[in-house]
């Protein structure tokens, strides 16, 4: 804990050149998903997994399917990786994607950053994939070059030849097809406790009845348990904590995101907000830009880098009923503490809702 | 050669043996630990008297359990199930793996 490279262990791979295009990357958490962002097939694994592959550097492995996810056009203002990893979900469900592994492509992923990218691959597993890939390309190289572990030299070529042949082959097979507008993306929020209960902003909490089979009783609990009303305006939400970090979005350009907002502003009073760096790197690099200040002027607490409030298992909880603007992957049941409610959204989205006190448009604010 | 998309691509280059019923074994090129998976995974190793195969390709970080205030270093922010899971991934006795302390 003392290592300035320390940090969540998905965010630490990429940084230090340990996650390479064209690798199998694997570790005991579900959001090994994120490394796919360089085009390796990454995954989580069980316990008994873990001491299967250190002791053999193997794993047993059944082939999934393969399904392309295609996100056309350009991101609207205010628009980020993160909602456009939460539209997928929203369309697919949380088992639209079992038994298959995911490849996103299209113009909006091709224009995304690694960071970006990282953050769309996280939440592979949040709508059921086993994994999700993005195909290695200028951006990809332009990050790896030069990062401690990755090769250097003759090796560095080697390796830039064997990455691009990485990409899917002109009408190669996809088992499933998914397309989205990029333009038809808005700033989302979840209302309800699965991360595929999203909606815009703009929107209100959805009337169970409306739902069909079986989630008309789940989305009767979900809204119970977060404490809402069906017809709600989603803008109308109070909340008293906001989270940003995680290895969704505990990366720089997320810090700057949220920075750009809040800057020369000040977070609603009463409101507890924390911002928690993915790795040491990313805390120092954020101090040297000034985003730290930017933070820490406007109210919010500045952390040394961990899991934190993601996932309830250290000192960063919510108290029951606490109701948190989240940067994370998950929102089930007590997931950021017994009790406790969480709304996933950007860390502009959460930026904007410390401002304001309640979720809130970010666009309003731009 | 019939089209490949990039998962069959990555697939391919790191089947080591593929069985009758079509379960392969894969090869691993990196693999990440953190302390709240891998204590008895690597209790396990101990018991049966293997060792870590590929050290080098194999990285432990602290993440899950670990504190984020400032104060931190300060053992007492922690519980003592989660110390002990920290001290797992860095300990000698698995230090048989890159670590990041």
């Amino acid at each position: 804990m003392t290592d300035v490279r320390q940090g969540v262990v998905h965010i630490v791979g990429p940084e230090q050149g340990w996650t390479l295009p064209g690798m199998t990357v694997v570790c005991g958490d579900s959001h090994t998903a994120t490394h796919g962002a360089f085009g390796s097939l990454a995954h989580g694994i069980g316990t008994s997994e873990v001491e299967h592959v250190l002791a053999t550097q193997t794993l047993i492995q059944q082939k999934s399917k393969n399904m392309k996810v295609e996100i056309t056009g350009k991101l609207a203002p205010g628009v980020t990786a993160k909602d456009v990893t939460m539209a997928v979900i929203g369309l697919t469900g949380t088992a639209g994607g079992t038994g298959y592994v995911i490849e996103y492509c299209g113009e909006v992923i091709r224009n995304l950053s690694m960071e970006g990218r990282m953050t769309v691959c996280n939440m592979a597993i949040e709508g059921g994939a086993r994994a999700g890939l993005i195909a290695p390309d200028e951006t990809t190289y332009a990050y790896c070059n030069g990062r401690p572990h990755a090769p250097k030299g003759a090796e560095w070529e080697a390796a830039l030849t064997y990455w691009k042949t990485l990409f899917t082959d002109e009408g190669a097979h996809f088992d499933k097809v998914l397309t989205i507008k990029g333009e038809d993306i808005a700033p989302l929020v979840t209302w309800g406790t699965s991360p595929e209960d999203v909606l815009p902003i703009t929107g209100v909490v959805p009337d169970p009845s409306s739902f069909k089979g079986g989630k008309v009783g789940a989305a009767q609990r979900s809204i119970e348990y977060m404490g809402l009303k069906a017809g709600q305006k989603l803008s109308d939400i109070e909340i008293d904590t906001v989270f940003i970090g995680s290895c969704t979005n505990g990366r720089i350009e997320d810090f700057r995101a949220a920075a750009a907002i809040l800057k020369g502003k000040k977070i609603k009073d009463g409101m507890r907000a924390m911002v928690v760096p993915g790795s040491g790197l990313v805390r120092a690099q954020a101090e040297e830009e000034g985003i730290a200040q930017i933070f820490i002027d406007a109210g919010f607490e500045w952390r040394l880098a961990g899991c934190s409030m993601c996932l309830a298992m250290n000192p960063d909880q919510l108290k029951p009923g606490e109701r948190c603007a989240a940067t994370s992957n998950r929102n089930f049941e007590g997931r950021q503490g017994r009790g406790g409610r969480t709304h996933l959204m950007s860390p502009a989205m959460a930026a904007a809702a410390a401002i304001a006190g309640k979720l809130t448009d970010v666009r309003d604010l731009m | 050669m019939s089209p490949k998309t990039l998962y069959d691509k990555i697939w391919d280059a790191h089947v080591a043996h593929e069985a009758d019923d079509g379960t392969c074994l894969l090869y691993i090129d990196r693999h990440l630990v953190h302390e709240v998976t891998s204590p008895q995974a690597f209790e396990g190793l101990r018991m049966t008297g293997r060792k870590v195969r590929a050290p080098e390709k194999t990285i432990a970080v602290p993440d899950h359990n670990v504190p984020t205030t400032l104060d931190r270093a300060n053992a007492a922010t922690m519980t003592e199930d989660s110390r002990i899971q920290v001290e797992a991934t860095q300990t000698p006795k698995n230090s048989a793996c890159t670590t990041i302390q």
